[in-house]
């Protein structure tokens, strides 16, 4: 769901770039010292995860992870995302500068916004069942969150847009369930095995 | 032999610093074009922003520009399939596909020299905060470490369950990652112990030695002149 | 020079690390801490180094507690020498504790090659800490504690997974350094190679303590206590 450099306009350039900063002052804020260490590291490690290429049927896929991150790192994801694209951006030469702000909005909104509204539910959350349907709502509503932002950022573009936006969202389903499924299977296992982790 | 079910796309990476230029000079300056050519619309003003990719096309790796112009492919079709005029959609395509190779060209051409080292340097000329340094550092660090550990996870998987498929493919997946985040987690605690031991957070704050002369400034203002130009004739 | 008296510790899951463990390291002294896994080294290591707070008991340097002197007078090396480098360059990481403690990056980073051409490593000041080699990792993490001129260096487990020869200049590098060392480690006639004395951990106590080579030839000891003989005593 990234949007690539040379389409959207200079106001949405903007907004996007304002909306960073402020997601990421916040986020910094939020972060002690003691923890950068830690959101650095887990940071990297969802960033390696977003490399693997895995093989679904006939083709295969990235998964953006956007459900997890929000809620192992919580506020601190922000700032996590806007590291990783910026990463990607001079070091990899994926993604870009001028819409790394509009980026890190398109991808750290649904992270921070699932972090909120599920992140204490899974938590407290008792019985595999229970874990599984909650952390598979938040694996798919991220995604689709992160492809409805992208949508209205290029419908503000141009109204023009509309069109594609409608097919990058239907597009997206597949990938929001795949995520779901993933994040789900993520999050028992954490629950198992290290449930500290999640808090 | 079947196909693996996890390949680790990891991409190649300059490590060297250059040192021909301040490298926050190349970080702003690149930045500057990426933005004015982003809002570029009219056919004179994007003729005028295709000088600098131009010179540094030769050498440009052509298999990135052709994989690139794939998906732009794509794009276009797409647009135009989906506007509410086909040729305006083609059309729109086209410029943004053009803006794109551009962007690429010229931030490939400029960051990617760069390396790890110079990135940092680059951060610390700009003053970008502290922690968010640190951040980038230490994720940095991160990646390099823990991609043995992917690389690692993924021969064994594909030794041990050749004919992974469907759900338990994204299950192991998922096992895989928890796995490496515990991990993750595990070394920050030591991580969070040398730091301190060796002083703090301080020892972090080493870049930025290359504060910016009148050279650097010269080649800023000369990228910001050349961006107002292409502004202006977006305008024109 | 250093003592610790009667340190006990648990982490937080309530496993029992140290118990009422007691240590003394003289200046210029060489001590190997051996054990089993679980023993308790690597928790004896940080509490003296000044990197985890004392739940119980003491430890003094020269006679002054408290972490903050600890780590200016303890250097400390890590298992893995992954979780200590840091920075995108050998010369930052060797550079890191002096910048930590007010120096310019300039001075820091000269002081830092210094010592770097001292461990014959200066050709390695420029490359990603990833391009090295484990024997260069090594070597480098020595020269990030030498930066902040310790008088003791805590040492857990420096020649796991080294060639021999990485292992040799491990070993030649602690045999000429004059500064006290107390070394954590499973290599046995390593500790045999740099050390005059061994304390054995066991279960989060001290077992047993003694000159080498002596406590090292006593087989019973050793295999009460999770060990076996040094190779060059066993072949």
């Amino acid at each position: 769901m990234h949007i690539s450099e040379g389409i959207l306009s200079g106001g949405v350039l903007a907004v996007g770039w304002a909306g960073t900063v402020a997601g990421v002052s916040f986020g910094l804020k939020r972060t002690n010292p003691d923890r950068i260490i830690q959101t650095a590291l887990i940071s990297s490690a969802f960033f390696l995860a977003s490399l693997v290429n895995v093989r679904i049927g006939p083709s295969s896929t990235h998964l953006t992870l956007l459900a997890p991150m929000g809620l192992i790192l919580g506020q601190a994801v922000f700032p996590a995302v806007l590291v990783a694209l910026l990463l990607q951006a001079v070091l990899f030469g994926f993604g870009g500068l001028a819409v790394l702000g509009a980026n890190t909005v398109v991808m750290g909104v649904p992270a921070l916004a699932v972090s909120m509204i599920f992140g204490r539910a899974v938590r407290v959350a008792t019985g595999r069942g229970r874990v599984a349907v909650l952390s598979f709502m938040a694996g798919t509503l991220a995604v689709m969150m992160g492809a409805g932002i992208a949508g209205i950022m290029l419908w503000m573009t141009d109204a023009d847009f509309a069109g594609a936006v409608k097919l990058l969202l239907v597009a997206h389903v597949p990938v929001a369930v795949i995520e779901g499924v993933v994040t789900a299977f993520l999050v028992m296992w954490l629950k198992k095995s290290a449930p500290e982790f999640l808090s | 032999m079947s196909q693996p079910a996890y390949t680790l796309e990891f991409p190649r990476v300059t490590l060297t610093v250059s040192k021909t230029r301040n490298p926050a000079v190349t970080l702003l300056s690149a930045m500057i074009y990426a933005l004015a050519v982003s809002v570029s619309r009219s056919p004179s003003a994007l003729l005028l922003a295709s000088i600098l990719p131009a010179m540094m096309l030769k050498g440009f790796p052509p298999r990135y520009l052709a994989r690139l112009n794939v998906m732009n492919a794509v794009m276009i079709l797409t647009l135009a399939l989906t506007w509410p005029d086909f040729s305006d959609g083609f059309r729109t395509g086209m410029i943004i596909a053009l803006r794109v190779n551009m962007i690429c060209v010229v931030l490939g051409g400029m960051l990617r020299p760069l390396g790890t080292g110079g990135m940092y340097e680059a951060l610390c000329g700009l003053r970008v905060p502290e922690k968010l340094r640190v951040l980038v550092i230490l994720t940095l660090r991160g990646i390099y470490t823990l991609r043995e550990r992917y690389e690692s996870a993924i021969i064994s998987v594909r030794l041990r369950a050749p004919g992974l498929s469907g759900l338990m493919r994204l299950k192991v997946f998922a096992c895989m990652m928890g796995m490496i985040l515990l991990q993750s987690s595990a070394r920050s605690e030591n991580m969070t112990r040398a730091v301190k031991c060796r002083g703090g957070f301080a020892g972090f704050m080493q870049g930025g030695n290359s504060a910016m002369n009148a050279r650097d400034w010269l080649c800023v203002s000369g990228t910001a002149v050349y961006a107002v130009m292409i502004a202006v004739m977006n305008l024109a | 020079m250093l003592e610790a008296d009667r340190l006990s510790y648990h982490y937080a899951d309530g496993h029992e690390a140290l118990r009422g463990v007691s240590l003394r390291v003289d200046a210029g002294e060489k001590v190997a801490l051996v054990g089993a896994n679980g023993s308790g080294k690597s928790t004896l290591l940080l509490h003296i180094a000044g990197a985890v707070e004392v739940q119980s008991g003491r430890i003094a340097f020269n006679g002054r507690e408290g972490s903050e002197i600890l780590r200016a007078k303890v250097g400390l090396t890590f298992q893995n020498a992954d979780d200590e480098i840091l920075m995108p360059s050998v010369i930052e990481d060797v550079a890191f504790s002096l910048v930590a403690s007010g120096m310019s990056p300039s001075t820091a980073h000269e002081q830092a090659g210094k010592i770097l051409a001292s461990l014959g490593i200066s050709h390695l000041s420029q490359r990603p800490p990833h391009r090295l080699s484990g024997g260069e990792k090594r070597l480098v993490t020595f020269a990030g504690v030498l930066a902040s001129e310790p008088e003791i260096l805590a040492l857990d487990e420096p020649t796991a997974g080294l060639d021999p020869r990485a292992r040799r200049r491990v070993i030649n590098f602690l045999r000429e350094t004059d500064r006290a060392v107390l070394l954590a480690t499973h290599d046995l006639d390593m500790a045999l190679d740099v050390c005059a004395r061994a304390v054995i951990l066991s279960g989060g106590t001290v077992a047993a303590e003694g000159s080498l080579p002596g406590l090292f030839t006593d087989g019973a000891v050793l295999e009460a206590n999770g060990l076996e003989l040094p190779l060059r005593y066993s072949v």
